[in-house]
């Protein structure tokens, strides 16, 4: 199938649910997944590997119950795989120490503040999918009308040059 | 002289019959010559000044004194002797005391050649003469010995005043550290359950909005085409138990093999529809247009849903709210009080830190202490914090309350590293030692604040440790619950 997978990593339902309603405008391209914990995350990514497809972005809670989310972060960089996978940080509640962690281990792309903005939130998924499909992808064209047309309109007619 | 020649057979001789003695020998010797009658306060001689003379006091009173840092130190006063200022002029040194009469006082002057004079010319006189001197140097040197011994003893005392005040001081910084973390605590709690007061008209508010929210859908609903779909989603997401995401992801997995569809299958388990059946249900009641039929139940989900969420959310807001309010109460009363609520909203508002910590709660105690609620809420969250300081915030937290004789156990167990034994003995002291900045486990304001208050309801606070067990173990008094209600106990405070 070959879908670019959203991973929203979120223990709180509620919180959950309203991350997801703001990640609808990707939807249509996009396959979007929750876990409410970390082994719950290593089983979707285990599935969408089934399915054959791809994770591009996860943005992931700090304090999750078990294994925390810089931690989740920290593995899958680590692991050729998901390496190219974009990855932000959307918490209220990593100190400083788990930060610069994110940062130096896992090349956090982003950090989301809690309570967060739908459209900063809409516009950090956009930029981190942008810059993920023009280092994985090659037919840009379908991404064109989700992500951020004129960087990939840029990208599409230097292809042609 | 038959005195002189008995000087040391006879030492039953008074002080003053040698000494008259010796003044009729110098005048037998001499011829009576005439003596001095001096005022009171007159100063016969001044320390370190070259004396030329001696003085035979014949009645009255001297002081022998120094000037030491500008005041006046009486050396002897009942010990001076008769025979003045012979110490200094036979050892060719200057006065070493200054001398000052305290009475008035009646004095024979004698020069260096008039004494030689006397003691050649009498032979009685140098045996007398020398007896005189060697008591009255006795007796001065009595006194250097008692003052010696004074001002051992005085050391002694001053040293003890010493450790007093050192301890007094130590006792009054101790105060100081605690009426100033306490003005803090203080002016905390009155921030709180301030914003807790604030907090609670909105959240009030909020609450009832989505009660009413919800019941004008509902009228709105039944006005509807499709009013009862629209009500039947509507109730869906706002009663129904939200899912985990496992259990999400297998409702779809079964409705992705139903319908062979898998869009379909993720949208309509996403709405907490379980079945194909189901999905055809709803949809064939829908006036909709054929095409959109799950965009349209998406849509009364999600109303649903939100209202839900935004009730829930409410909900922990008054909870904690709540929590806050009953946690900063500043009564500064002794109640009978069940101690267990406020242990509970100490726990609700650390959850932040309980994340990884499994708290078990024995509460058997049914005694309620005559208690200030608010002070052993410090208590509990002193000794809390510092068991989760010493786990790392992860581990395990025993809450155990029960009866005893005369009173409740309130005891809190950790399972953290444990606390050193020589640190044991000290954790209930203030100790200001910080380790790279921080306060040293255990060892902070915290557990002093909990010694101090516990001792205030007149109960005890022990700890024992071992690696992976450290309990704190607090008796609070309690009186026996009253066997018929017309019963009164006598408290004091």
């Amino acid at each position: 199938m070959n879908k670019i997978v959203i991973l929203c990593v979120e223990d709180e339902s509620e919180v959950r649910t309203a991350i997801l309603r703001d990640l609808k405008p990707f939807a249509a391209l996009m396959r979007i997944e929750a876990a409410e914990d970390v082994e719950d995350a290593k089983s979707v990514i285990r599935q969408c590997e089934i399915d054959e497809d791809e994770l591009g972005l996860i943005l992931c809670d700090h304090l999750l119950p078990g294994t925390r989310g810089v931690d989740l972060l920290i593995e899958l960089q680590n692991d050729p795989r998901y390496r190219p996978a974009r990855k932000v940080l959307i918490t209220g509640q990593a100190g400083l120490e788990d930060t610069v962690r994110a940062v130096n281990e896992a090349q956090l792309q982003h950090y989301i503040a809690k309570p967060w903005n739908p459209e900063e939130l809409q516009e950090v998924v956009r930029k981190q999918l942008t810059d993920y499909v023009l280092a994985n992808r090659d037919d840009l064209l379908p991404f064109v009308s989700v992500l951020d047309s004129q960087r990939l309109l840029e990208a599409i007619a230097n292809q042609r040059l | 002289m038959n005195a002189s020649a008995k000087l040391f057979s006879a030492p039953n001789l008074s002080d003053h019959q040698l000494e008259t003695e010796m003044i009729r020998e110098i005048d037998a010797a001499l011829g009576t010559r005439p003596r001095q009658d001096l005022p009171v306060d007159t100063v016969l001689f001044t320390q370190d000044q070259p004396l030329e003379k001696i003085w035979i006091l014949e009645q009255g009173k001297v002081i022998l004194y120094q000037i030491i840092d500008g005041e006046e130190v009486i050396f002897h006063s009942q010990t001076v002797g008769r025979i003045l200022g012979l110490l200094a002029f036979a050892s060719q040194h200057n006065a070493f005391f200054s001398c000052r009469a305290v009475t008035p006082i009646r004095i024979l002057e004698l020069s260096l050649s008039d004494l030689e004079n006397a003691l050649s010319r009498s032979p009685g006189l140098p045996g007398i003469f020398m007896m005189v001197l060697l008591r009255s140097m006795a007796r001065r040197n009595r006194r250097a010995v008692e003052l010696q011994t004074e001002v051992l003893s005085l050391n002694a005392d001053l040293a003890a005043e010493r450790d007093q005040l050192q301890r007094t001081l130590e006792e009054l910084r101790q105060t100081q550290s605690l009426l100033v973390e306490s003005g803090k605590m203080a002016t905390l709690g009155q921030m709180a359950a301030g914003i807790a007061h604030e907090l609670n008209n909105p959240v009030g508010a909020i609450s009832r909005a989505t009660d009413f929210i919800q019941s004008d859908l509902h009228a709105l609903g039944a006005s509807l085409p499709d009013g009862p779909v629209f009500q039947e989603m509507l109730d869906r997401a706002l009663t129904l138990p939200p899912l985990s995401t496992r259990e999400q992801r297998a409702i779809r997995a079964q409705l992705e093999t139903e319908t062979a569809d898998p869009e379909t299958a993720r949208r309509a388990a996403d709405l907490g529809i379980r079945t194909a059946s189901e999905l055809r249900d709803l949809t064939s009641r829908l006036h909709a247009q054929p095409d959109t039929p799950l965009d349209r139940l998406e849509l009364f989900h999600q109303i649903g849903s939100s209202l839900r969420n935004i009730n829930r959310c409410s909900g922990r807001i008054t909870d904690l709210v709540t929590s806050l309010r009953n946690y900063t109460r500043v009564d500064e009363r002794f109640d009978r009080i069940d101690i267990h609520p406020g242990i509970d909203d100490t726990l609700h508002l650390m959850a932040n830190r309980l994340f990884d910590v499994t708290v078990e709660k024995r509460y058997e105690a049914t005694r309620t202490p005559e208690a200030i609620g608010g002070q052993l809420n410090q208590v509990w969250t002193n000794i809390i914090a510092n068991a989760l300081d010493a786990m790392g915030n992860k581990g395990s937290l025993l809450i155990a309350t029960r009866d005893v004789p005369e009173g409740i156990h309130v005891i809190i167990e950790d399972s953290g590293p444990g606390i050193p034994p020589e640190h044991l003995q000290k954790i209930f002291e203030l100790q200001f030692t910080t380790r790279k900045g921080r306060v040293d486990f255990g060892l902070g304001l915290g557990l002093s604040i909990c010694r101090n208050i516990i001792a205030r309801h007149h109960g005890r606070i022990e700890v024992a440790s071992r690696p992976g067990q450290t309990t704190f173990t607090i008796f609070l008094p309690a009186p026996a619950p009253a066997p018929s209600t017309s019963s009164k106990e006598n408290h004091h405070e």
